[in-house]
């Protein structure tokens, strides 16, 4: 019975606390957090439960459930996970339980904040289990809306925005494009609408798609191969459109101006769903949607991919190197480091796709570590300026030493998962794109730079007295989340078998077919 | 000519609702009459519980699939007319609820003012169930009366009422003239005004019936307010008492479109190569600019009447699409427009019913005042711009998918662009109720009704959104007579 729902209960459960969280009272703190924690628990152990139980054996999609919906359109309720999404369900859930307890502390409105943050990684997990267009993009877009309440009631400024003193013009008509002001406001705002913008592109590529195979669904199983029922065109057409519309929330290079900017004004938690799995969502639906509906377009436009990924690496790199706020420093390499990810899906073989994956996961764990640890230190003195921190490793030996494992991880050291991913990333392309393999390289040694250069700020050196009152993370609420996720890391890492096997049993249909297609191309092209 | 008039009581059976709230109306009428010191809520009262009572007849009438025609063909009775007789019904409903605290305002006329509303959603009713371009005039005009004067309701109190009133009624009969010139340019090329004749006539496409079915569009997209016939709309919404305006938005609108739905898909679908420019146009007008100028409003009423002239704007792309699908579309989407506009208006009355302020910089806080108003508004704003789970996101997928089958790819473009744009502005009235800091932190007293009626558009919201499939059905099922328009 447990086996037939287990997707649905991984979906469902956060919003059954969502629910519940609704009609409690929210006066009372300690209820509110229970029932966050409970339900996000429930989808952690299930989603742990399922990475198990996964058999890489049969590969495929598993656990499916369908239920009719609205039958007159072509939508169905379809859930169902292969290979590729059962790691980004587990990294959806795990960020989710650890964001519950790292946002403890919050007590202005608390029971809003979650119902909001449960709505956020439920919306999450549904678009990696969903099989049906409609419900994918219905799940991508409910993931969008909750970031603009989270970062607008819950966030914070960030640099800018408190010189500015002429509210009148913070809160007009023309503040939309005013990028010199970084207010949560505003952060919210352009977040919230650069990815409603990218939905959209995305959906008029649903569109054409539902309409150009005329098969009157929604359903991603049938609707995969009938490529040739489309003229190359509009096949291209299509897929940029997907492409585009989906890695605006990777980010891409060059639409990852909303990136850095929503991740600094979020808090904690919300910063580590949104850089650990919420940017995923684009890598993800590329994959979902282009590589499954369009192998052979796949193929001829990689090298788009293989280009622009380029640039975010080293532009993300090179500007977090140069940050002064903590969180924007982290943001800016989450955007550099989705462009591994990018890199690994444009070569296109089994290793480099395998990885892309995993590094997927990994970076999931590395950056919600950093991210919960940017906000704990900025909870114990409100401010995010490194040059203004330092010294606090006296004051915070726990968090200092989970600090160095978030370096250790985030850079791709051995011994954390991280480091199979971006290995098997930069073997897999060596051969394709070697020229973008080697600036990568340099890309990691600009992460370890800026990195480095952030623990220092924070952690070594002399301590402003000021800091004396910061205290280290209590022993069970605060540590927690950093345990679970560092235990994860190094798990993965030292373990990988496993893991490999059931995204490899995911990928492979997939190059199967992009193979498939390339040589009826090549047989057509001939002959 | 010898006209006699032989009517038997099956006949009178199809129009049962209206007579039922023929009576009803006489009732509440010469009670306030009879008995002024009855209360005026008791009226309002028996009024809800009547109107609940011609709900019941309508969904029983949908049941058994009654149908047929009166007054030689004036007069039709089918699915599509009681589905927008239900919506009518449901509407004036919701509005005499939310009267009930508002009525406190009204200094004179009290009991009048239900029956006022009563006598509009009658002449309603028969717009639904026009079937000859006279009766289709006489009912639009019938409709309007009532609310010439509920708009002016407040001109003791409130002189942006009175103005609203008198522009409303200078407009309205302009365009009532321009109108009943179209129809006497019809009925000289034609012969006819009867909808089943002019379609059996099969009229070729003339300067006079071009001209003549271009002024009766003109009078039915001021009804609707589509761009370029909206000017009217943002002051009388504005000006009128907040119960009217929600009424206003919905009720007229809904009734417009079973006219439209039967002038444009039935009597004149021969010429759908050339009336689909008109809707093109029209749509892509509607939203764009709606959309645009609702960015600067300041006013939360006026706010909604350009939100509202852009989701007709929406509305218009199912239209435009022309189908047996297009048309179910416009009866999903009106059903997700009357939960979600209706309810927004309902937390805006509440809100000036304590403020006695339409101000969007006074909802500042309203999340701390009043946390489960603001949700509720949240919920509805949100619908309204197309976020999942909620009921408009599937109504706009529905219209653009039936507009992505005729191949409108560009006007779909233009519909997803203006997602985008409508997000902006809603948004900024979710900031203001969440991010904002209340001025004053007096909570919000919400009264029992105003409560149901939010809950119930709540629930409305969500439930179209996630389990959309009876409403769908039903819609298709209403639209049973334009089976004929398949598509491409």
């Amino acid at each position: 019975m447990i086996e037939h729902h287990l997707l649905s209960i991984i979906l469902f459960a956060p919003i059954a606390g969502a629910v519940l969280l609704i009609f409690a009272p929210g006066e009372r703190l300690t209820l509110v957090r229970t029932i966050a924690a409970v339900s996000s628990g429930v989808s952690f152990l299930a989603s742990l439960y399922l990475l198990y139980a996964f058999d890489y054996t049969r590969g495929g999609f598993q656990y499916l459930e369908q239920y009719e919906w609205a039958s007159n359109l072509g939508i169905s309720f379809f859930l169902g996970v292969d290979g590729i999404s059962v790691p980004l369900v587990l990294a959806s859930s795990v960020l989710l339980f650890a964001g519950v307890f790292v946002s403890w502390h919050i007590e202005d409105r608390a029971r809003e904040f979650y119902v909001f943050l449960l709505i956020l990684a439920s919306a999450t997990i549904g678009v990696y289990v969903s099989l049906d267009l409609f419900f994918l993009y219905f799940f991508y877009e409910m993931s969008v809306l909750p970031m603009y309440p989270l970062l607008g009631v819950w966030g914070s400024h960030t640099k800018g925005y408190l010189e500015m003193k002429d509210t009148a013009k913070r809160d007009s008509v023309g503040f939309i494009f005013n990028f010199a002001s970084n207010s949560k406001e505003y952060a919210a705002m352009k977040l919230t609408l650069f990815l409603s913008a990218g939905a959209v592109v995305a959906l008029l590529g649903i569109f054409l798609v539902y309409v150009g195979t005329g098969l009157n669904t929604f359903n991603l199983l049938e609707l995969a191969g009938h490529e040739q029922q489309f003229s190359p065109f509009m096949r291209s057409a299509i897929w940029i459109l997907l492409f585009f519309g989906f890695a605006s929330i990777a980010p891409l290079w060059p639409m990852h101006s909303w990136s850095p900017v929503g991740h600094a004004a979020a808090p904690a938690a919300v910063s580590m769903l949104h850089a650990g799995v919420l940017m995923k969502l684009g890598h993800f639906s590329i994959i979902r949607v282009g590589y499954w509906l369009f192998p052979q377009t796949t193929k001829e436009w990689a090298i788009l991919i293989a280009i622009l990924c380029v640039f975010s690496i080293i532009y993300g790199g090179l500007v977090a190197f140069f940050q002064r706020d903590t969180k924007y420093v982290i943001g800016y390499s989450s955007s550099s480091h989705m462009g591994y990810i990018f890199l690994g899906m444009a070569a296109l073989n089994m290793i480099s796709m395998t990885g892309a994956v995993l590094y997927m996961f990994a970076h999931a764990l590395a950056t919600g570590m950093l991210f919960a640890m940017a906000g704990f230190v900025y909870d114990q003195t409100h401010t995010r300026d490194i040059p203004s921190l330092g010294g606090l490793g006296k004051q915070m030996p726990f968090i200092m030493g989970a600090f160095v494992i978030a370096v250790i991880a985030s850079v791709g050291l051995p011994g954390t998962v991280n480091f199979i991913g971006e290995l098997m990333i930069l073997a897999g392309s060596w051969d394709q794109y070697p020229v973008q393999v080697v600036i990568a390289v340099v890309g990691i040694a600009i992460t370890l730079a800026y990195l480095l250069r952030m623990f220092m700020g924070l952690f070594l050196g002399e301590m402003d007295p000021k800091w004396v009152h910061a205290h280290d993370a209590s022993p069970v609420i605060d540590r927690l989340p950093l345990l679970i996720m560092i235990t994860g890391s190094l798990y993965f890492g030292l373990n990988p078998t496993q893991f490999i096997q059931v995204i490899s049993s995911g990928v492979q249909p997939i190059l199967e077919q992009i193979q498939a297609a390339g040589q009826i191309a090549s047989i057509g092209g001939g002959g | 000519m010898e006209f006699t008039l032989s009517i038997s009581a099956s006949d009178l059976l199809l129009m049962l609702p209206e007579l039922l709230l023929t009576g009803l109306l006489c009732l509440v009428l010469s009670l306030d009459f009879i008995v002024p010191r009855m209360s005026k809520h008791a009226l309002a009262w028996l009024s809800i519980a009547g109107l609940g009572g011609i709900l019941v007849a309508l969904v029983w009438m949908f049941a058994s699939g009654l149908q047929g025609t009166l007054f030689k063909g004036m007069f039709v009775l089918d699915a599509l007319a009681i589905f927008f007789k239900i919506v009518v019904v449901l509407t004036m409903m919701l509005v005499l609820l939310v009267s009930l605290d508002y009525l406190k305002r009204i200094a004179l006329f009290r009991g009048e003012y239900t029956v006022m509303i009563m006598l509009a959603g009658l002449g309603m009713l028969f717009m639904a169930s026009a079937n000859d371009l006279l009766s289709m005039f006489i009912t639009i005009e019938f409709a309007t009366f009532g609310f010439y004067i509920l708009v002016a309701y407040l001109r003791e109190e409130d002189l942006r009422s009175s103005e609203a009133g008198l522009k409303f009624f200078v407009l309205s009969v302009f365009t009532a003239a321009i109108m009943m010139f179209g129809i006497s340019l019809i009925y000289g090329e034609t012969g006819t005004i009867i909808f089943p004749e002019l379609v059996a006539s099969r009229p070729m496409l003339t300067g006079g019936l071009v001209i003549g079915f271009l002024f009766v569009a003109v009078g039915l997209g001021f009804k609707i307010g589509a761009v370029p016939f909206h000017n009217w709309i943002p002051d009388i919404y504005q000006g009128a008492p907040t119960p009217i305006t929600a009424f206003l938005s919905i009720a007229p609108k809904a009734a417009a479109f079973a006219i439209i739905l039967r002038v444009f898909f039935s009597t004149f679908a021969q010429f759908k190569p050339e009336w689909v420019w008109l809707l093109i146009g029209m749509a892509a007008l509607s939203m764009t600019y709606a959309n645009i100028v609702a960015i600067a409003q300041k006013d939360i009423k006026r706010l909604l009447a350009y939100s509202g002239v852009a989701q007709i704007g929406n509305i218009l792309i199912g239209l435009a699409a022309g189908t047996k699908m297009g048309g179910d579309s416009v009866l999903f989407y009106l059903l997700t427009y009357l939960v979600a506009n209706f309810g927004a208006f309902a937390v805006v009355i509440v809100f000036s019913n304590l403020t006695g302020s339409d101000r969007i910089d006074d909802y500042s806080g309203l999340a701390r005042r009043a946390p489960f108003l603001a949700a509720a508004m949240l919920v509805f704003l949100l619908s309204l711009a197309g976020v999942p789970p909620l009921a408009g996101f599937i109504a706009k997928i529905y219209v653009f998918t039936a507009a992505m089958h005729e191949g409108l790819i560009p006007l779909v473009i233009i519909g997803l662009v203006n997602i985008i744009i409508s997000m902006y502005y809603y948004l900024v009235v979710v900031k203001k109720m969440y991010i904002g800091e209340p001025t004053d932190r007096r909570p919000i007293p919400v009264s029992a009704p105003m409560k149901a009626v939010v809950y119930a558009s709540v629930a409305g919201t969500l439930l179209l959104g996630i389990y959309p499939k009876p409403f769908i059905e039903w819609a298709v099922a209403s639209t049973a007579i334009f089976s004929h328009l398949v598509g491409l």
